[in-house]
């Protein structure tokens, strides 16, 4: 079996998640270094789990749908692709997104400013 | 085979002690397929076997394993071992799974069930070779811990024996003692203190039988593509990190049991989550037998030759649940209740009653006290200790927390967590309606691997402020669900791998016995073995007033108060076709 989180460590530093980790702050030219287009929200994703693992724990992007959000998640953090997001950008279906305290997978549930977006494995089992 | 079905050896082995008398009992082709097998196998015995009364802790007490079509198959996960019997810590059924090579083992016996009544003269290891029952001497292996144990009747026996063992905790009778087999234990409700009771240091097993399965070219496609369905994102989250990975979402969204349920998250979660522990002490990851998934993450001590396994359960139990986020800590009293052979999760939240009520100035010195403070992780490890050794303020703890509060009174019976006897999982209910109303309702007591609905409470698929009956509806397919996986022993962190359960179950189902049972039929044999032990603990004293949850978590500004927990129930009793009286539950 290949850990997703071992074939990323290889090219990528595993984050110490604590509570101060700094958001991932990546820059991508189609995102206007880095913001967001007008009228678009940026929300910082709470990780956990592997997306965690991979990405650290806040990521920021734009998206004012959960679906723009999760396809320029792909863009800003590229190491979820695969593991946690698929080639359209979306979530597979072992993740799920909480917004606002709802667990949804709603690509067109819609954000502001002020939402809060947390992204962890649909399992919760113990 | 005493029937024309296959994946099933259609008898039983009765073995009574102190003689080891054994004698083969068959299971009507009819009782098989009602109770499948697994869980739902071992309570039909324990419900035919266990009289009204019984002392837990006594000879006619009975203790049992069963095995399941599945297991040896090669399905995926199905390598578990079910054991059911009167529990000594709630009184009702206590029932635990565990998996790997033991339940191979037991399959090959030739019998899909053993179970032992009586006691044994002295310490004793009893051997069960393709059926033949023999009792050797134990007092050498007193005071092993149950991996010790193993190797060392391995070492007498032969590398082929599989062992159940159990360890100091069993010996002296602790009361959510566990049995333990090749690293895994069957952790809830007091296996390992009956199995002591017996006089049974470890039972060790050797068989060369395997039932044949009805299409065993169909099974082994559908297995290779569940196979390879296992190793999908549904389970990634327990393959690269474990269950640990709950704990600091859990602090975040507020259900992380803190401080003995005082709160819902944890300002030290950062430093003990799954995420912190895989970066700073992962060691490596092992599978059980015949799993394809692998969830089983063992870590690095600081200081301290060698890895222990943390799983969630033991990461809030032993850390949030007693205030403390030294994650060395935690992995030692891990550690410690594997060695000593006893359930973390009832370790923890009993100790965690310890410390609230030395918050509250309740003094527990006269017990052997006093309790530790919060936070105190060596008090903590200093006491997990004692209440495997049954010495000191331990010697009340290994009670557990219902019975503790109970010798203790002034008032500490309302911070006691438990439902039934059994201390409280995981999983803060003050905002989990579906899981509170499994909680209150789930014949073993407070368990998340009974009544698993927290996921429904976790997940789209239910509105948390939904009416009653909704939230009860999905706190009955939780339960179901569960009874379902627990007899085929189908591991349930394959849950979401699954479209249609019960459908695909079925097929599975199909191709080893032959039945021609659709998901339906499965759909409702779980549900009559979840109507079974409410029936056996009717016979053991249920009363309406046993389903309900701790003070705590419904007075004051709790999210769910106990007018709001009585009509979940009442929908829930609706919707089962159950009245809220003793001995009103009909035979499904």
């Amino acid at each position: 079996m290949t850990s997703c989180i071992a074939a990323a460590a290889s090219s990528l530093a595993i984050s110490s998640p604590v509570a101060s980790s700094p958001v991932t702050s990546l820059t991508y030219s189609s995102h206007m270094n880095g913001h967001c287009a007008e009228a678009l929200p940026s929300i910082v994703i709470e990780c956990f789990g592997v997306p965690r693992v991979l990405a650290g724990a806040r990521v920021e992007a734009c998206g004012g749908t959960l679906g723009d959000l999760a396809g320029d998640l792909a863009k800003r953090a590229p190491v979820l692709s695969g593991p946690v997001l698929g080639p359209d950008g979306w979530v597979l279906p072992g993740y799920v997104f909480v917004v606002d305290g709802r667990f949804t997978r709603d690509p067109h549930t819609l954000l502001g400013p002020e939402s809060a977006v947390l992204l962890v494995a649909s399992a919760a089992g113990g | 085979v005493g029937s024309g079905v296959h994946g099933v050896h259609g008898r039983w082995l009765q073995i009574l002690l102190p003689g080891a008398e054994a004698e083969a009992m068959p299971i009507p082709e009819a009782t098989s397929a009602a109770v499948i097998g697994g869980a739902g196998l071992a309570t039909r015995l324990l419900f035919d076997l266990c009289p009204p009364g019984a002392d837990p802790l006594g000879p006619e007490n009975p203790l049992i394993f069963a095995s399941s079509p599945f297991a040896g198959t090669g399905i995926t996960t199905a390598s578990k071992v079910a054991i059911a019997t009167r529990s000594p810590q709630t009184g009702m059924i206590g029932d635990s799974l565990s998996s790997s090579w033991l339940a191979l083992a037991l399959k090959r016996t030739g019998f899909d069930a053993i179970a032992i009544t009586g006691q044994a003269t002295d310490w004793s290891l009893m051997t069960i070779d393709d059926g033949q029952v023999r009792l050797e001497p134990a007092a050498d292996l007193l005071g092993l811990d149950p991996s010790a144990t193993a190797d060392a009747v391995r070492a007498r026996l032969g590398s082929e024996w599989r062992v159940a063992a159990i360890g100091e905790a069993g010996e002296r009778g602790v009361r959510y003692a566990a049995i333990a087999n090749d690293g895994r234990l069957a952790g809830r409700t007091g296996t390992g203190a009956v199995m002591g009771s017996k006089r049974l240091k470890a039972i060790a097993v050797r068989g060369s039988s395997l039932p044949r399965v009805a299409d065993a070219a169909g099974l082994a496609a559908a297995a290779r593509d569940l196979t390879r369905r296992s190793l999908g994102p549904e389970t990634a989250k327990y393959r690269e990190l474990g269950t640990a990975a709950n704990l600091a979402f859990f602090s975040r969204i507020g259900i992380l049991p803190t401080r003995n349920f005082a709160a819902g998250s944890f300002e030290g979660a950062e430093a003990i989550s799954g995420e912190a522990l895989f970066a700073g002490h992962h060691a490596d990851r092992h599978a059980c037998a015949a799993c394809t998934i692998g969830c089983e993450h063992h870590y690095r001590l600081k200081g301290a030759a060698g890895t222990t396994r943390l799983e969630y359960e033991s990461l809030f139990a032993l850390g949030s649940g007693c205030g403390i986020d030294d994650p060395d800590a935690i992995l030692r009293a891990a550690m410690t209740c594997d060695r000593l052979g006893m359930d973390s999760i009832s370790a923890g939240g009993t100790i965690a009653w310890a410390m609230e009520c030395r918050d509250r100035g309740i003094d527990l010195t006269p017990w052997g006290g006093p309790a530790p403070a919060f936070g105190d992780a060596p008090a903590m490890l200093a006491l997990l200790e004692e209440i495997g050794a049954r010495r000191g303020l331990g010697d009340l703890l290994a009670e557990g927390s219902r019975a503790a509060a109970a010798a203790v009174g002034q008032g500490s019976e309302a911070w006691a967590m438990h439902v039934k006897g059994l201390e409280l999982p995981g999983y803060h209910p003050g905002r989990l309606r579906a899981m509170a109303l499994g909680l209150a309702v789930s014949a073993r007591g407070a368990c998340h691997n009974r009544s698993s609905a927290y996921e429904a409470d976790l997940s789209d698929a239910l509105d948390p402020d939904a009416e009653a009956a909704v939230i009860a509806a999905a706190a009955i397919a939780a339960e179901d669900q569960a009874a379902l996986m627990d007899s085929l022993t189908v591991c349930k962190f394959l849950r979401h791998v699954f479209d249609d359960l019960p459908e695909e179950a079925a097929t599975l189902y199909r191709l080893v016995t032959g039945h021609d049972a659709n998901g339906g039929d499965l759909r409702n044999a779980a549900a009559g073995i979840v109507a079974m032990r409410r029936r056996f603990n009717e016979r053991m004293g249920w009363t309406p007033a046993h389903d309900t949850l701790p003070p705590r978590l419904l007075d004051g500004d709790a999210a769910i108060d106990r007018p709001a927990l009585d009509r979940l129930i009442a929908a829930y009793e609706r919707q089962r076709g159950w009245t809220r009286q003793a001995g009103s539950t009909p035979a499904a």
